[in-house]
C-alpha cells in the first residue's frame, strides 16, 4: 500500500494533479461558501492561469528553443479578438473557437518562424517587438473586427458541446482544464524528440545541424507552439472577462510574462507556474490590499522589473533552482537526522 | 508634387526627433554593447522633468529643456555605474533583458512621481514660415524647423566629435574592442557610462522636442519612436554609426509618403517593408557581414 502511494507520488503529473485539485477546491469554496475565498482571489487565480498558459508557450520558446519574443501580449490580444468575434457572431461550441484560433496561430507563427531563421538574439527581439507594434496599431485603429480603442464588450460565455452553457463561475473550470491539458502537452513536448532537438538547437546550432536536425523546422515549430499557447490564452481571457480592450495587451504585459518565465527559471510547467503565480497572483491578491497599490496600479511592475535584473545579475536559474536547492537542503537534514549525525 | 513636399515639411520635426533618438541608441549599442530598449521610457522621464519644471515651478521653457536633459544624463550615467557595470558577464541578450526590466521599473515610477494626467509643454517658437515656390504655397511651423535644424546640428556635432576628437577615438576604440582598449589605457568604464549619459541626454532632447511640437507630454509618447529607432538600428546595420541614422531619416519619411496612399495602413506597410528589408539583408542595409566565431 505504501509502496503504491510512493509510486503514485513519483509520477511526473502528481504535483500538477495536486495543484489542480487545490485550485478546484478554492473555486468550490468560493462558489458554495461565502467569505472564505473572495471574488478577487477567484478572479486573480483565473487570470494567473490564463497568463500561465501564455507564459508556458514563451517558456518553450525561450527555455527550450533558445529564442526570444517580445510579442506575446499582442498574440494574446489577437486570439482574444478572434474569439470575441466568433462568440458574438456564431453559436459554436468552445472547441470550434479553439480550432479556428489555432489555425490562425499556425499561420502567424510560421511567418515569424521563417523571418526568425535569418536573424537571432537582439534582431529577433526587435522584429517581434515590431510585429507586436503592428498588431497593437491594428487593435487601436477603429474597425469592425477589433472595435477600436474601446474594444469589444458583452461577449457571451462559451458553451461546451451542445448542452453545457458556461457562466461567470464555471468558466474557471474551463480555464483550469485547458491549462492542465496544455501542461501535459508541454511536458510531452519537453520529453519528446522534438523537445530534445530544440534543446540541441538552442545550445549550438552548428552542432544540431551536424547531427541532422532540421533547424528551420524546429524554429518554426517553436514559434508556432508559442503563438498557439498565447492565442489560446487570449480565447480564455475573452471567455472569462467577456470583453476585449486594446489596453489589456500592451507591451507591459509582454514584459511581465517575460519576467514570469525568467523568474520561473525553467521551460518546465512547474517553473512557469511558480513564476506566473509569484508575479500575477501576488500582485492581484496581496498588493491590491494596500491603498498605495490601489492608487498606483502600475507600481507593482517595479517588482517584475527588479526581479528580471536581480535574476540576471545574481541568481540565474530563478525559482526552479531555489526550490531544488531547498529540497537538497531538506533531504540532507532529514538524512542527517536519520543517521543520527547532528548538524553542527 | 507640391502636396508631397508639404507632407515632407510637416514631417521634418519627426525626422529630427527620430535621428536624435536613434543616435542615442546607436551610441550605447556601439560603446556599451547594449541594445537599450529602455531608452524610450528614459527619454519620457526627461520630457516629464522638463514639463514639471515648466508647469509646476514656472521655469522658462528653455531652462526646463536643459533641466530635463541634464537629469536624464545623470540617470543614464547612474544606470550604467550602478547596474550595467555588473552585467558584463551576462552576455548581450542578458543585458537587453536588464534594459527590459528597467522599462518596467521606470514606467511604474512615472505615474507615481508625475501623476496620471498628461502635462503640457509650449512650443519654443510660435507661428509658421510661409513661402511661395513654383506656383504653390508651402508652410512649415517655426518650431518644427527649429527642431529639425537643432537635431541635425547636434547629430553633426556628435559625429564630428566621434571622428575628429580624442574622446571620439576612445569611444570608437571601446566600440571595436573593449578589452584591447582597456589594455591601451582607455578608461572603458567611464566611456560606457559617458555614452549611456550622452545617449540618454540625446533621447530626452528628442522627447522634449516631441513634447514641444505636440504641446503634450504623456507616458506613451516615446514608445513608438523608440521601437522605430531600434528598427532603424537593425535596418541601418550595427557596424557603422551612419547606417542607423540614415535608417532613422528614411523611416519617418517613408511613413509620410505611405500615409498619402493609405492613412490607416501606412504604419503597417512600413513595418512590413522594414521586416522584408531585414529578411533580405539581415545585417542591415549598410552593415558588413561579420563572421561568428564558434
Amino acid at each position: 500500500m505504501t509502496n503504491n502511494l510512493k509510486q503514485i507520488s513519483k509520477h511526473p503529473l502528481f504535483g500538477y494533479v495536486i495543484l489542480a485539485l487545490g485550485l478546484i477546491g478554492l473555486q468550490l469554496l468560493f462558489m458554495f461558501t461565502d467569505g472564505i475565498v473572495t471574488l478577487t482571489v477567484s478572479r486573480a487565480i483565473a487570470m494567473s492561469m490564463i497568463y500561465t498558459i501564455a507564459a508556458m508557450g514563451l517558456g518553450i520558446l525561450m527555455g527550450l528553443a533558445g529564442l526570444a519574443s517580445l510579442g506575446t501580449a499582442a498574440f494574446v490580444g489577437l486570439g482574444a479578438y478572434i474569439a470575441a468575434n466568433i462568440l458574438i457572431s456564431f453559436h459554436v461550441p468552445f472547441f470550434v473557437v479553439i480550432l479556428a484560433v489555432t489555425i490562425v496561430a499556425i499561420v502567424i507563427g510560421s511567418i515569424i518562424g521563417f523571418i526568425s531563421l535569418r536573424v537571432r538574439g537582439l534582431h529577433l527581439l526587435v522584429i517581434t517587438l515590431a510585429f507586436a507594434t503592428i498588431l497593437n496599431e491594428l487593435f487601436i485603429t477603429p474597425n469592425n473586427f477589433t472595435g477600436g480603442p474601446s474594444g469589444i464588450t458583452n461577449v457571451p460565455f462559451p458553451e461546451l458541446g451542445m448542452f453545457l452553457q458556461l457562466d461567470r463561475e464555471t468558466v474557471y473550470f474551463l480555464i483550469l482544464g485547458v491549462m492542465f491539458l496544455l501542461i501535459m502537452l508541454t511536458l510531452n513536448i519537453i520529453n519528446s524528440p522534438t523537445g530534445r532537438a530544440m534543446l540541441a538547437m538552442s545550445s549550438s546550432e552548428s552542432l544540431a545541424k551536424a547531427m541532422g536536425i532540421n533547424v528551420l523546422k524546429y524554429r518554426v515549430l517553436a514559434f508556432v507552439i508559442s503563438t498557439i499557447y498565447a492565442m489560446i490564452a487570449g480565447v480564455l481571457f475573452v471567455s472569462s472577462l467577456t470583453a476585449a480592450s486594446p489596453a489589456s495587451w500592451n507591451f507591459m504585459l509582454s514584459l511581465n510574462l517575460l519576467a514570469a518565465v525568467i523568474l520561473g527559471g525553467s521551460a518546465k510547467p512547474s517553473g512557469v507556474i511558480m513564476g506566473c503565480f509569484a508575479i500575477f497572483t501576488l500582485d492581484l491578491v496581496v498588493l491590491r490590499n494596500f491603498a498605495f497599490f490601489v492608487q498606483n496600479p502600475s507600481a507593482s511592475m517595479v517588482f517584475s522589473g527588479a526581479l528580471i535584473i536581480i535574476i540576471y545579475a545574481k541568481f540565474p536559474g530563478g525559482l526552479t533552482k531555489l526550490v531544488q536547492e531547498a529540497r537538497h537542503l531538506i533531504i540532507k537534514i532529514v538524512k542527517g537526522a536519520k543517521h543520527g549525525t547532528s548538524l553542527e | 508634387m507640391a502636396s508631397m513636399i508639404q507632407i515632407l515639411l510637416n514631417n521634418l520635426f519627426l525626422v529630427g526627433v527620430m535621428v536624435l533618438s536613434t543616435l542615442g541608441i546607436t551610441l550605447t549599442f556601439k560603446t556599451a554593447n547594449v541594445a537599450n530598449f529602455a531608452q524610450g521610457i528614459l527619454a519620457t522621464v526627461g520630457a516629464f522633468v522638463a514639463a514639471f519644471f515648466f508647469m509646476r515651478m514656472g521655469v522658462d521653457p528653455w531652462i526646463s529643456l536643459v533641466g530635463g536633459v541634464v537629469v536624464c544624463f545623470i540617470i543614464g550615467y547612474t544606470i550604467d555605474v550602478l547596474i550595467m557595470s555588473f552585467m558584463s558577464s551576462s552576455g548581450a541578450v542578458g543585458r537587453v533583458m536588464v534594459t527590459l526590466g528597467l522599462i518596467l521599473i521606470i514606467s511604474a515610477f512615472i505615474p507615481i512621481i508625475f501623476g496620471m494626467i498628461p502635462y503640457n509643454f509650449p512650443r519654443f517658437f510660435a507661428g509658421n514660415f510661409t513661402w511661395e515656390m513654383m506656383g504653390s504655397t508651402f508652410i512649415i511651423t517655426r518650431n518644427g524647423l527649429f527642431t529639425f535644424v537643432t537635431s541635425m546640428s547636434i547629430t553633426a556635432i556628435i559625429f564630428i566629435a566621434l571622428y575628429k576628437t580624442k574622446w571620439g577615438l576612445m569611444v570608437r576604440a571601446t566600440a571595436s574592442n573593449a578589452t584591447v582598449a582597456a589594455m591601451l589605457g582607455i578608461n572603458t568604464k567611464r566611456m560606457t557610462a559617458l555614452s549611456w549619459g550622452i545617449s540618454s541626454a540625446c533621447a530626452s532632447l528628442a522627447a522634449v522636442f516631441l513634447g514641444a511640437q505636440t504641446t503634450n507630454v504623456h507616458a506613451d509618447m516615446m514608445a513608438v519612436i523608440a521601437t522605430i529607432s531600434l528598427l532603424a538600428l537593425v535596418m541601418g546595420g550595427f557596424t557603422s554609426f551612419f547606417g542607423p541614422v540614415i535608417g532613422a531619416i528614411i523611416i519617418p519619411t517613408a511613413t509620410a509618403m505611405l500615409a498619402m496612399i493609405s492613412g490607416l495602413w501606412a504604419n503597417v506597410l512600413l513595418y512590413t517593408f522594414v521586416l522584408l528589408t531585414i529578411l533580405i539583408k539581415p545585417m542591415g542595409i549598410f552593415g558588413k557581414k561579420t563572421m561568428e566565431k564558434v
